[in-house]
Order: C-alpha cells, then structure tokens, then sequence
C-alpha cells in the first residue's frame, strides 16, 4: 500500500467533464426548472456546481461543492420578498420624495457591496477540496471596510465616466483574495493597480482598434496578472494559453453555437473549461500537510444577489 | 471477501491516502500502508452527495471520507450510486425521453392556454392605470393632435356618436385624436386612445368607410386588445428570464415604452373579434357595412410595393375580411346614401389638411 504522491514541481489544475453528460445535466435542469416554473432554479445551478467542481482535479483530488438547492431557494425567496417590498417602497416614496433617486443609488450600492462579499464567502464556504473547506473572513470591521473601499470605487468609476473601473476591480481582488482561506491558510494577491489599469485600459483601446480581435490577447493578459499575483503558502499560479487559442476558442464556440441554435452549448463549455484549467498552474505544491481545516460560513440570498446582477467579478 | 481501493480523506489536513477496503462482518476496514485507518459499522455509512461524479462515503456525524476507486465492494454498502455519468445515464434513457416529451407536451399546454391567464389579468387592471399607460406612450412619441375646428369635431362627433348608438354610456371613454402623418395607419392605445393618421384618412372616400375603421379600432378598445397583447408580452419576457436565471423579471417591466406597444402586431383571434364587433355596431347604428369592403377591394388594387396600405398590412387576411363584409351588405342597400351629411365628410377631409 502506499501514500498518494505529492509534488514540488510545477503543477496543472485539471477539468474533466464531458460534453453529452453536461448536455444531458442541462437537459435535465432545464426541463424541471420548466415545469416548476422557476422553483427548480436554485436546484438546477446546485447540480451545475456539483458537477463543475466535482470535475475540476488537482494533484488526481476533486473539488466538491457542499450547497444544497434548499439553501439557494431560501436565499432566492428572502430575495425575492426583499425586492417586491423595495420595488413597493420605492413606487410609494417616489411619489412624495424627488431626491429619492439618490438614497435608492446608496442603497443598492450597499447591497451589492455587501452581496459580493458574502455571496463569495457562500460559494467559498461550500468548496471544498481533500475535505477542506475553503473560506473567506469576514467581521464587522472588515465588512465596514470593504463597503467603505465599494462605495468609494464606485463613486470614483462614475465620476471618471469608467475610467477608474480597473482600479476599483483590482483593489476589490486584493481585498477578497487576501481574505480568501484553504482551511486556516490564507490566498495573497498582491497584483499593483496601475499595472493592472495599464493591462485593462491599452487592451481595450486595442480591441476597440482591431475591432474585437485583440479582446482574446486581453482577455489572456488580465487573467494571467491575476492569476500570477495570486499565491498560496508562497507559491503563485500560472496560466499558460496564448491569445491565439483564446481567439480559436471564441470564433469556433460563436460559430459551433450559432450553427447549432445553441444546442453545442455544453460541448463549447466544457471545452472553454478545460482550456483555462488545463493550462492554470501553481508553481509548486506546498506542503499541504500544514493545511488544517476550518468552518466557514455564507449567506446563500448574497448568492442569489451575485448571480442575478452579475456581480462575481470573474471569482 | 471482496475488497475495494479508495482514497481516503482525514477531514482535518489537507492530505489524502490510498487505501484499501474490505467489509468484514458488520463493519468495514480502512487500511492504509501501515495501519488501520478506521472501522466504520456499515449500518452508518452513507454516500455523500455532495460529490456528484464520483461515490464518496462517510460514517456518522464525522468529516472522514472515502471515495471509491472501484465499484468492487459497492454491493455490500446501503447505498444506491447516484454519480452522474454517461454510463449511469444510458441506463435511464426511457425516462429521458419521457422527460423530452412530457416537457414539450406541458410546454405547449401553457402556450395554449396563456390566453386565458392573460384575459383574467388585463380584467383585473384598472382603466385609470391603463390610460396613464396610453398617455405615457403619447408623451414618448411627441404625437401632437391636430386643433378641430367646430364643423369638423361637429362631423367627428357625429361618427362616434352613430356608432356608440347601441351603448351611448360607453362612448364617454373614447378619445379620437387626428395627427399630421402621411403614414396610412390607426393605432389604437391602452386606456381608449384611437390615432387616426392623416394618411390613412386621405385613403377613406367615404364617411362609411372611416366609420368601418373607426368601428373596428372600437372594438380593440372595448376588448382591451392591446393591454392583452402588451400582458402576453410581458409575462412571456417575465417568464423566460425568470426560469433562465434573471431574478429582477419577478418586478414586471415598466409596460409604458411606447416602442413595445407600437409594435405590438394584435393576434388574428384579435383581429376576426374586432372585425365582427365592428360589423354589429355598423348594423346597430344603421351605417352600411359597403364601406368596408370598398375600402378594402381599393387596397387591394393598388400596387402593392409602392402603396399598400400599412393599416391593412398589420391586418392580415385582407381579402377574407372583405369577404366577410361583403356578405353583411343588406339586398337594398343604396351605395348613394350617407349617414353622413356631404358637407360633415367635406368638413373630416380637411382635418389636418395645412
């Protein structure tokens, strides 16, 4: 009998879903997220999770995802009831306040602010990897800052007509990396913002010169600063893929999903999936042995909110 | 005694082992190189279904987990494999299908009958609301009514009055407005509004002709056709991006954007309804249903790429409805008689003449 090797040596993350398993898992999805009329949603992105994370290996060891639809559904519902009273208050003191545009700017700014950080710290909490859950920390201390840094972001961004977005983005990855848990040990991100605001502002001039075709190059710079200026236990990730296979990707999955009316859906995604994770990897495995667990928790409405405003900021 | 290889996860390091597995009488044996890893009473064991693609299992309250690498020993565990793999799909291919079309059949079963949800849900909106909906739509376009003079909203009145004859309570909720647009069209909007273009007016060579259309434009208003057909929009937008993931679809779209309801087209259903209202409220009011269909055998000898008229264009079946006209004309109709007085049509031709 023997001990699973580990490795010191640069190392690959790996995915390995199929095509017609995660085209029959959507099917099935989709039908039940059908006939109940939308119940079944927070069921149907619970098994999309699973089957997702259960697919994503490292060092030969999948990932899990320990959420339950239940969970999502009472998020869904308390969100749900949250919004109806809002949209409610709102209709009401719209009628009697003018200036009202400007509270329910704050208030949204808030919630959202609050969703990003909590709807993380769910997804974290119910990953799990070798059976340690990953986490993210959060105290009122750290939660009265991260508002301060969110509102202050998002002020700025619109006061700049968007030009400060990549330095608000990149202050708000510092902050949630280096919050970020395996167990007991910390992720660090460290990536400087004018660095990353160069990367974001002269490719986005250059995709708007190429007319979208340098968006592949774009797209591969960001991801690899992120992910270079991200560690665990001193070691940072890598990611390997040039902007040519990221072009190849795009124009073959637009084609394959236009040509198919989208029925080349999950074929496209794995293969987008196994692209990135494939070419992701950490420069050396750390000694894990030293990695302890640890409980961690969430809020699965925050979730809910992250998912239907789009707000997971590529997490 | 079968045995099983798995990997064995300790709950509380980051570490992993391989291990072998073999149920000895009540219980099965983890064991690891070197040691017995643990014994865990088999009536305790259970799958953890958070893992949705490999069999992982665990024992009692704790965080240790097996997941196994072979299905050697899986017969002898109370657990039923729930991994979600083609193999494990190909076995439920009957049930697959049934799912497909049972969607379908409940899919088109909700299509039908939208309708009748729609119907119930427009009767429960009040005509208040549904006129600041028309209003907002007016105010979005800049449509700007031409200023009557006395004979000419004398002669209008007139028309609306004939045909409201049957029902006079009624007649108070219709508001006939005139613009100065070469368009050949009629829109009818929430809350009672009927836009009669310039355009098509000049098209009309008869007061029997502009009381067809204004007839039928009174039933949409009467059947509330466009806030239905609005209603269906918008519970369909509302319903696909609910199911599909959008939670902000449960706050119905603000139903106001003019663009939305100018370009509703009304169902045929719709269609055939106003045109028999239209027929029973030109007979009720003594107005011979000729104009109708004089108006529509014109249209249709115009040359369709250059004039066709586009209030007829958005109502289909042109030569049926005609048909349908045409059979109401009573034996002793006299095509040289007016429910207008001639110098009350002369005094409509005008309106928003420059």
């Amino acid at each position: 009998m023997e001990t699973l090797p580990t490795t010191t040596t640069r190392t690959p993350f790996q995915y390995t879903g199929d095509g017609l398993e995660l085209a029959l898992l959507m099917l099935k999805n989709l039908f039940f997220t059908i006939i109940t009329l939308g119940i079944y949603r927070p069921w149907a992105t619970t098994n999309m999770r699973r089957y997702n994370w259960g697919h994503m290996t490292f060092l030969g060891d999948r990932a899990n995802y320990t959420g339950t639809g239940g969970e999502l559904f009472r998020g869904w519902v308390k969100l749900a009831l949250l919004l109806m009273a809002g949209g409610l208050v709102v209709r009401i003191a719209s009628a009697i306040v003018e200036p009202l545009a400007l509270i329910i700017f704050l208030i949204y700014l808030l919630v959202f602010a609050l969703a990003t950080y909590s709807g993380l710290r769910y997804r974290m909490s119910r990953t799990q990897w070798r059976q340690i859950r990953f986490g993210v920390d959060k105290d009122e201390r750290m939660t009265k800052e991260f508002i301060r840094l969110y509102v202050f972001g998002t002020v700025l961004t619109a006061l700049t007509l968007g030009i400060y977005l990549p330095w608000f983005r990149n202050s708000v990855r510092t902050f949630l990396t280096n919050k970020s848990r395996m167990g007991r040990t910390h992720f660090s991100y460290d990536g400087p913002s004018d660095m990353y605001a160069w990367i974001f502002w002269s490719g986005f001039v250059l995709s708007l010169l190429t007319l979208g075709i340098y968006a592949a190059w774009w797209t591969r710079n960001l991801a690899r600063f992120r992910l270079e200026h991200t560690r665990f236990m001193g070691q940072n990730f890598e990611l390997e893929l040039s902007g040519l296979q990221i072009l190849g990707y795009y124009v073959a999955a637009l084609g394959l999903t236009l040509f198919t009316f989208g029925l080349a859906t999950p074929w496209v995604y794995v293969w987008g999936m196994r692209l990135f994770a494939d070419n992701t990897f950490i420069s050396a495995v750390p000694d894990l042995s030293s990695v302890e667990n640890e409980y961690s928790d969430g809020s699965a409405m925050a979730d809910e909110i992250v998912m239907g405003y789009d707000l997971d900021l590529g997490f | 005694m079968a045995t099983s290889r798995g990997k064995f996860f300790g709950g509380r390091l980051a570490t992993t082992e391989l291990v072998d597995l073999e149920v000895v009488g009540h219980d099965l044996i983890i064991r690891s190189a070197d040691k017995t890893l643990g014994r865990w009473p088999i009536d305790r064991i259970f799958q953890d279904e958070s893992h949705l693609v490999s069999i992982v299992i665990g024992c009692g309250g704790d965080n240790e987990r097996v997941e196994l690498l072979d299905s050697n020993i899986l017969s002898e565990l109370p657990i039923k494999s729930t991994v979600w793999s083609y193999a494990k799909i190909k076995q439920n291919l009957p049930a697959l299908w049934l799912w497909g079309l049972g969607s379908i059949a409940i899919l088109s079963f909700l299509i039908w009958n939208s309708g009748l949800l729609t119907r119930y849900l427009v009767r429960q909106i009040p005509l208040d609301y549904e006129r600041r909906v028309g209003d907002s739509v007016v105010h979005q376009t800049g449509w700007k009514p031409c200023e009557l003079n006395k004979e000419q909203q004398a002669a209008a009145e007139q028309i609306l009055d004939t045909l409201y004859k049957a029902d006079p309570d009624k007649r108070g909720h219709i508001r006939l407005n005139w613009v100065a647009d070469p368009m050949n069209n009629a829109f009818t909007l929430p809350g009672g509004s009927i836009y009669m273009f310039s355009g098509l007016l000049q098209k009309t060579e008869s007061a029997e002709e502009l009381a067809g259309i204004l007839a039928h434009e009174i039933e949409h208003v009467e059947r509330r056709h466009v806030l239905e057909s609005l209603m269906n929009g918008l519970l369909l937008t509302a319903l696909v991006n609910f199911v599909m993931g959008d939670v902000s679809a449960i706050i119905l779209l603000d139903p106001s954007t003019a663009a939305q309801i100018l370009s509703l087209r009304l169902s045929r259903d719709m269609e055939r309804q106003a045109d028999q209202g239209a027929l029973r409220r030109l007979q009720s009011a003594g107005i011979s249903p000729r104009g109708m269909v004089d108006f529509f055998a014109r249209s249709s000898q115009d040359d369709p790429t250059t004039s066709k008229l586009s209030f007829l264009s958005t109502h289909p079946f042109t030569e049926e409805r005609a048909r349908f006209f045409e059979k109401a004309i009573p034996k002793d109709d006299n095509p040289f008689e007016s429910f207008l007085a001639p110098d009350k049509w002369k005094a409509l031709k005008t309106i928003c003449a420059r």
